[in-house]
């Protein structure tokens, strides 16, 4: 567990926590949205009904016959006020709510839900029916929301007591909990006229309040706190954990341990983190093979250089001790030297082409000079060790690329078959333009021992020696050969011929006419 | 009489300059150039010290070594790579005599066959009586270079007989490995020279263990080492 473990966690955590707090807050808005318009004038079509027979009784009835009428009603009981700001029923009614409901009277749309209506007496009232009432009918079907609650009570608050019509006793603003809580009977449609008239009707509701009170605030809190804490957790975890294998890893790795380290990550493809994992692998792999090769090279180099300092030191030592050989002595010291600068600067090439040299400046190479050049010099060579050089086909083609260098390589295999031919035997250079495939195509034959066919590849890579090679050369010829033609777009292969002896192929792109 | 020198060594220039720079250096040279030729030469019992390169193609040094010593006594002098320490203490552990790090001067070559050839034939002056030392189980008789442990024959190479013997006459006291080295190899003790912990491990091996069930070559910290004499 980390600090970036840690760092999820509390992050998760707080994504969490503001998520909760903004939808929390978007239903705690929404809700008291709709409880300000549930304080407003209805305007349900059966309240415009409800207004105009109200009205009716009004205008032609009385106000007498209007009590009469709402006092028998169960539901829209209309409010009836005057101009001295009574309610007929001795209900109380807020300022407020008078002032919404003569902007709305002003309101030419809605005036038929808000009418000013004069009695035959010619008293005017204002009717008018709240939000409230109409919930009145279904309170009992409604849950503990207890939303008209608040109303009644904020009502009595403003209001204090109207004349006429004394509260009932347990409505005592700031004590609506206890009067719950003792299961009394209330009614949250604020009209006490109903409670004092009829038998008690919100009975059914009451045992259930106190059963819930203690318990619901805090059961669903500290499960939700838990379930956050722990989905944080889970998460933070998730993320962490490889992140935290792959820091490991790079440590590692930068410690000089660059052993694979994700191979059996389970875990399915193609998940980001899993495939870094594995990507992570690949690098190091790559990296150890270069550093082996780096680490080979070094210790085939330093034995290399071994034999020839080897050699200087024993020439030397024959001339310290046998002062009148002097000449002899100095001739070997001298050949040595020779061979060390030879290696030296073939290992020299040999690291500008692996560095990517090649590419600095290219030319156009005339192959059939350059070809017929190698074997005039080769036919030289090899006479002089009885052995003899032919060569086949022609060549016209261009080669993009750098001549020194492409004429080392084939110089190198060249004069590798004339090594390993047996006197008198015959080295075969073949050279043939495939011009449908746009390639140049050589062949170098001899008739030498060939090689194992375990070592067909191995015979390009440096210091490789057959074991019956003898001291001359170093092994590096055929790698140079191969990193040149390579860097030239080519290949270059090998294969034992028919009959035994080697046969090298290489091919080459040429410059399209 | 000269001595017989066997060089075997792959390079061939190489050990043609050696062979030259010992042959007037006074000895009698046979060189061969691989592995299997070398073993067949050592095993004709012709020659008094064998050089063995260790990086050879085919069969290499090591391997050489290893039949060499099956069914002889031989002296071996390894040349081994400078910083080869794997290789040389190999080398050693097959019962190499000594090594001498390619590329070498030809005088340090045969300043190193003389210490071991020396050794080889020493007669210690003190012990013209033919006396054999005896410590506990182990009886030795350096004229005959010869050595048993409880009446069992021990089969040790010249350089671990030198070795026993000078710890034997000094059984009970430690002796350094500087001593050793001086006595036992002919040469003063290198910087960071693990030949003698080499060569006294494969004794250690070779040797049984006293009474008590440890062994009877102790490691003397700082001092060197000591032989048990209960």
């Amino acid at each position: 567990m980390g600090r970036l473990f840690w760092k999820f966690f509390v992050c998760i955590l707080l994504a969490q926590l503001a998520a909760t707090v903004g939808i929390g807050g978007a239903v705690w808005l929404k809700n008291r949205n709709q409880q300000a318009e549930q304080t407003d004038i209805d305007t349900s079509p059966p309240a415009e009904m409800a207004i105009n027979s109200a009205a009716a009784t009004l205008e032609f009835g009385g106000a007498n016959a209007l009590k009469r009428m709402l006092e028998n009603m169960d539901r829209r009981r209309v409010y009836a006020v005057n101009d001295a700001g009574r309610e007929l029923l001795g209900r109380i009614v807020s300022d407020a709510m008078l002032r919404e409901s003569r902007a709305l009277l002003r309101d030419e749309e809605r005036r038929r839900v808000v009418r000013h209506v004069y009695d035959p007496q010619g008293n005017r009232y204002l009717l008018f029916l709240p939000s409230s009432e109409r919930m009145r009918g279904y309170d009992k079907e409604r849950s503990l929301l207890g939303i008209n609650d608040r109303d009644v009570h904020m009502f009595m608050n403003r209001e204090g007591m109207p004349g006429g019509q004394p509260p009932p006793r347990w409505e005592q603003p700031g004590q609506p909990n206890r009067t719950s809580a003792q299961g009394g009977q209330m009614n949250p449609g604020g009209a006490p006229g109903a409670e004092l008239r009829g038998p008690p009707g919100g009975d059914m509701r009451g045992p259930m309040g106190p059963r819930f009170q203690p318990l619901t605030p805090w059961v669903p809190l500290v499960a939700a706190v838990l379930a956050s804490l722990l989905f944080s957790f889970l998460l933070a975890w998730y993320f962490s954990r490889p992140i935290q294998a792959l820091r490991q890893a790079f440590d590692a790795a930068a410690g000089g341990d660059l052993s694979p380290r994700f191979v059996n990550a389970t875990g399915k493809r193609g998940t980001e983190l899993n495939d870094l994992g594995r990507d992570f692998d690949r690098m190091t792999a790559r990296l150890r093979s270069l550093i082996d090769g780096q680490t080979r090279l070094l210790h085939d180099v330093s034995h290399e250089l071994r034999s020839p300092l080897a050699r200087l030191q024993a020439a030397i030592g024959l001339a310290h001790q046998q002062p009148d050989k002097m000449a002899a002595s100095m001739e070997r010291v001298e050949r040595e030297s020779v061979r060390m600068d030879k290696l030296v600067g073939e290992l020299l090439t040999l690291a500008r082409l692996e560095a990517g040299a090649i590419k600095a400046s290219q030319e156009e190479i005339s192959m059939a000079d350059l070809i017929d050049q190698i074997a005039d010099d080769a036919r030289f060579e090899a006479t002089s060790q009885q052995r003899s050089v032919t060569q086949q086909g022609e060549a016209d083609v261009i080669v993009i690329g750098q001549t020194d260098l492409l004429g080392r390589a084939i110089e190198n295999v060249v004069r590798n078959a004339i090594k390993h031919s047996p006197e008198g035997g015959e080295v075969q250079l073949q050279v043939q333009a495939l011009p449908g495939a746009q390639r140049l195509s050589i062949h170098v034959l001899d008739r030498g021992p060939g090689v194992a066919p375990a070592d067909l590849d191995t015979i390009f890579q440096p210091f490789f020696r057959s074991s019956n090679a003898s001291t001359e050369g170093h092994g590096l010829g055929l790698a140079i050969a191969q990193h040149v033609i390579e860097a030239h777009g080519g290949f270059i292969r090998a294969s034992n011929r028919e009959g035994g002896g080697l046969c090298v192929e290489i091919t080459l792109p040429v410059k399209p006419f | 009489m000269k001595s017989k020198v066997l060089l075997i060594d792959d390079d061939i220039e190489l050990v043609g300059m050696f062979k030259e720079y010992l042959e007037q250096e006074g000895f009698d040279v046979k060189a061969v150039h691989d592995g299997e030729a070398g073993t067949i030469e050592a095993s004709t019992g012709a020659y008094a010290i064998a050089i063995l390169d260790v990086m050879m193609p085919r069969m290499n040094g090591l391997e050489t070594l290893r039949r060499i010593r099956t069914n002889s006594q031989l002296p071996i002098l390894m040349l081994t790579g400078r910083g080869d320490d794997t290789d040389r203490i190999v080398g050693l552990e097959l019962g190499a005599d000594d090594y001498v790090a390619k590329p070498c001067t030809p005088r340090e070559l045969t300043a190193r066959i003389r210490a071991i050839l020396r050794r080889a034939h020493s007669v210690p002056a003190d012990s013209g009586n033919a006396s054999a030392i005896v410590v506990g189980q182990l009886t030795m008789w350096p004229e005959q270079r010869r050595a048993t442990w409880a009446g069992g024959k021990l089969e040790l190479t010249s350089t671990e007989f030198n070795l026993l013997e000078v710890l034997a006459r000094n059984a009970g006291r430690p002796v350094s490995k500087n001593t050793l080295s001086e006595q036992g190899l002919g040469r003063p003790l290198a910087r960071f020279d693990r030949n003698i912990d080499v060569h006294l491990s494969s004794l250690r091996h070779k040797l049984g263990t006293i009474a008590d069930g440890r062994s009877c070559l102790q490691t003397v910290y700082r001092l060197g080492y000591q032989l048990i004499k209960e």
